[in-house]
């Protein structure tokens, strides 16, 4: 990997770490009159002490950032994919676990606040609370037409590029899946906050709109992406710009609106707590995670972020945590995989019956009888991957190439000569090998 | 109006939900007419099970404090007629339990009184 290619790895992987120190800043202003997962009254969200304590949050946070940043500079200077991806998997897990740790120490600090000053309502526990009058507003479900569009748009590149039929298939499956998703991942309790109703029907609504807006923006982002990926997919950088506008316009959108709800729910419930106001605080540890055994619930509104959260006092919740810590330890094995792909060599052989280039468990052959030309070539033409591997030292897959089209390829790009095998349908095989000597020992065979 | 659900009251939740409802109507909170979330959403809200909100409300529909129909799911309505035998029957049991307590005539009604400014007048 040249330096220029790990600028552009860290352009594409670094804006996480804005995003998680944002996100997590965002956490010191009132979620309704939660501030970093701790319910305070009206008086206590102005109180010095605590205003103090976010300080600080704040600056913790601030300090996690630029040791972050720190720590991903020595990735720049790394020449593997596989290890530069074991580090950025690292840097995620730490980045996660780094930013947790100031939110527990605020979300401690102010809940022993609380207890000082007597903000605690004890009377509360363990009581649920909820809003009859806001429980009884329907949610206006968007109707599965407004997908519709965006599905049919993501279906165009399936009907002119049939070769890579599956990728296509599964980026115009997404658009469905998140119809599914809004319509069925949704909890569907309201946002009580203190015993007005108006109130509780306002915040629910924001929460229901811009949950709709969100998978629904994602659907329409996805539909386009699959149009121009196909559109742009034999130019190298456009093709490279749509899938960084991709994940810029997804992430932006879900960003921004957790902010908008943000700036809303500050809005809507600045004089609120004043007399009677909803606490929860003890179903949640940390302020993050919910644990209430008798919600016969499984997912629950999440109190940080937009989103839902599992109540880990069912054994299904447990299941499903166990599973995505596991999922999370387990990303650097990426980087072991890709590594075990940067240092498995590409290899050429002829059996009784086909050609057959490997490389890492994968082969990509044509069977001998169907061959109609083979032609050594000594210098490699320029190939732009269509879908397969694309490494420094193994291209295998599908590629264009200019005056040839399609070409299934299965070379070590650095070591040449290559193997240019033309079949009798016209479909063109591009094979090379990492020992050399190997391609010239197999064209005389062949020849 | 607030439903407060105590999980860990001796009182079946149900029954909590019941009271709770029957005293918002006697206190103007929840008014005849006022639509009720449905089953599935009060369960879904309070976190129950179905069954224990469809209990509630089948108490609700029995004792005439709301009526259910098969769209418009539950609507808060006035009992037609004056107490039920229950009513009086637990009536009278909690103003014997208050006279073996000590109170006189007088003080009862003081306090039922005042028990009816709190519950039915200040909300």
């Amino acid at each position: 990997m040249t330096l220029f290619w790990s600028i552009v790895a860290w352009a594409v992987m670094l804006p996480v770490l804005p995003i998680v120190y944002f996100t997590q800043k965002n956490e010191c202003k009132p979620k309704k009159n939660i501030i970093a997962g701790v319910t305070l009254p009206y008086e206590a969200q102005r109180d010095e002490e605590v205003l103090a304590m976010l300080e600080r949050y704040r600056r913790e946070l601030k300090q996690m950032c630029w040791v972050m940043l720190a720590v991903m500079v020595p990735s720049l200077f790394f020449r593997s994919v596989g290890l530069f991806m074991i580090y950025f998997m690292l840097w995620i897990i730490a980045l996660c676990t780094v930013f947790a740790v100031p939110y527990i120490r605020c979300n401690k600090s102010l809940r022993q606040l609380k207890e000082k000053r007597g903000w605690r309502r004890t009377e509360d526990v363990p009581q649920v609370v909820t809003d009859l009058k806001a429980a009884a507003e329907e949610m206006r479900w968007l109707s599965p037409w407004w997908f519709l569009p965006p599905f049919l748009i993501a279906l165009v590149p399936l009907a002119f590029e049939r070769e890579v039929w599956w990728a296509w298939t599964i980026c115009a499956a997404l658009v469905p899946a998140f119809y599914l998703c809004y319509r069925h991942l949704y909890r569907n309790r309201a946002e009580v906050v203190d015993a007005d109703s108006q109130r509780t029907m306002a915040l629910t609504r924001i929460r229901r709109y811009n949950w709709g807006k969100v998978w629904l923006v994602t659907a329409w982002a996805t539909g386009l992406f699959n149009v121009l990926l196909w559109l742009t997919l034999d130019h190298v950088w456009l093709c490279m710009g749509v899938c960084l506008l991709y994940g810029a316009v997804t992430v932006a959108e879900a960003v921004g609106i957790e902010f908008r709800v943000r700036r809303l729910q500050e809005k809507l419930t600045a004089d609120s707590g004043q007399g009677f106001y909803v606490d929860e605080d003890d179903l949640w540890i940390w302020g993050m995670l919910y644990y209430n055994p008798n919600d016969a619930r499984l997912m629950v509104n999440a109190r940080v972020g937009v989103g839902t959260t599992a109540n880990l006092a069912r054994r299904p919740a447990q299941v499903i945590m166990a599973l995505v810590l596991l999922l999370l330890l387990a990303c650097p094995l990426i980087g072991v995989w890709m590594m075990g792909m940067e240092r498995a060599p590409v290899k050429l052989a002829v059996t009784e019956t086909e050609l057959v280039g490997s490389h890492f468990g994968g082969e990509w052959g044509v069977a001998l009888e169907d061959i109609a030309e083979v032609r050594v070539l000594e210098e490699r033409p320029p190939l732009r991957r269509v879908a397969g591997t694309g490494m420094e030292s193994a291209l295998t897959g599908q590629f264009n190439a200019d005056g040839w089209g399609r070409v299934t390829v299965c070379i070590a790009p650095r070591t040449g000569p290559w193997l240019l095998v033309t079949a009798e349908d016209g479909k063109l095989f591009l094979f090379g090998a990492s020992e050399e000597g190997a391609v010239e020992e197999i064209a005389a065979k062949l020849t | 109006m607030l439903l407060r659900l105590d999980f860990s009251s001796d009182i079946p939740i149900y029954q909590q939900i019941r009271n709770q409802v029957v005293t918002a109507i006697a206190s103007g909170q929840l008014k005849p007419g006022e639509k009720l979330p449905t089953i599935r959403a009060l369960a879904e809200e309070c976190g129950i099970n179905m069954m224990t909100a469809s209990k509630a409300y089948q108490l609700l529909k029995a004792e005439g404090y709301i009526t259910t129909g098969r769209r418009d799911g539950a609507t808060v309505r006035l009992p037609d007629a004056g107490p039920g035998p229950e009513t009086l029957k637990g009536l009278r049991l909690r103003i014997c339990e208050l006279r073996l307590a000590g109170m006189g005539r007088d003080e009862i009604l003081a306090l039922c009184g005042k028990i009816f400014d709190e519950e039915v007048l200040e909300k």
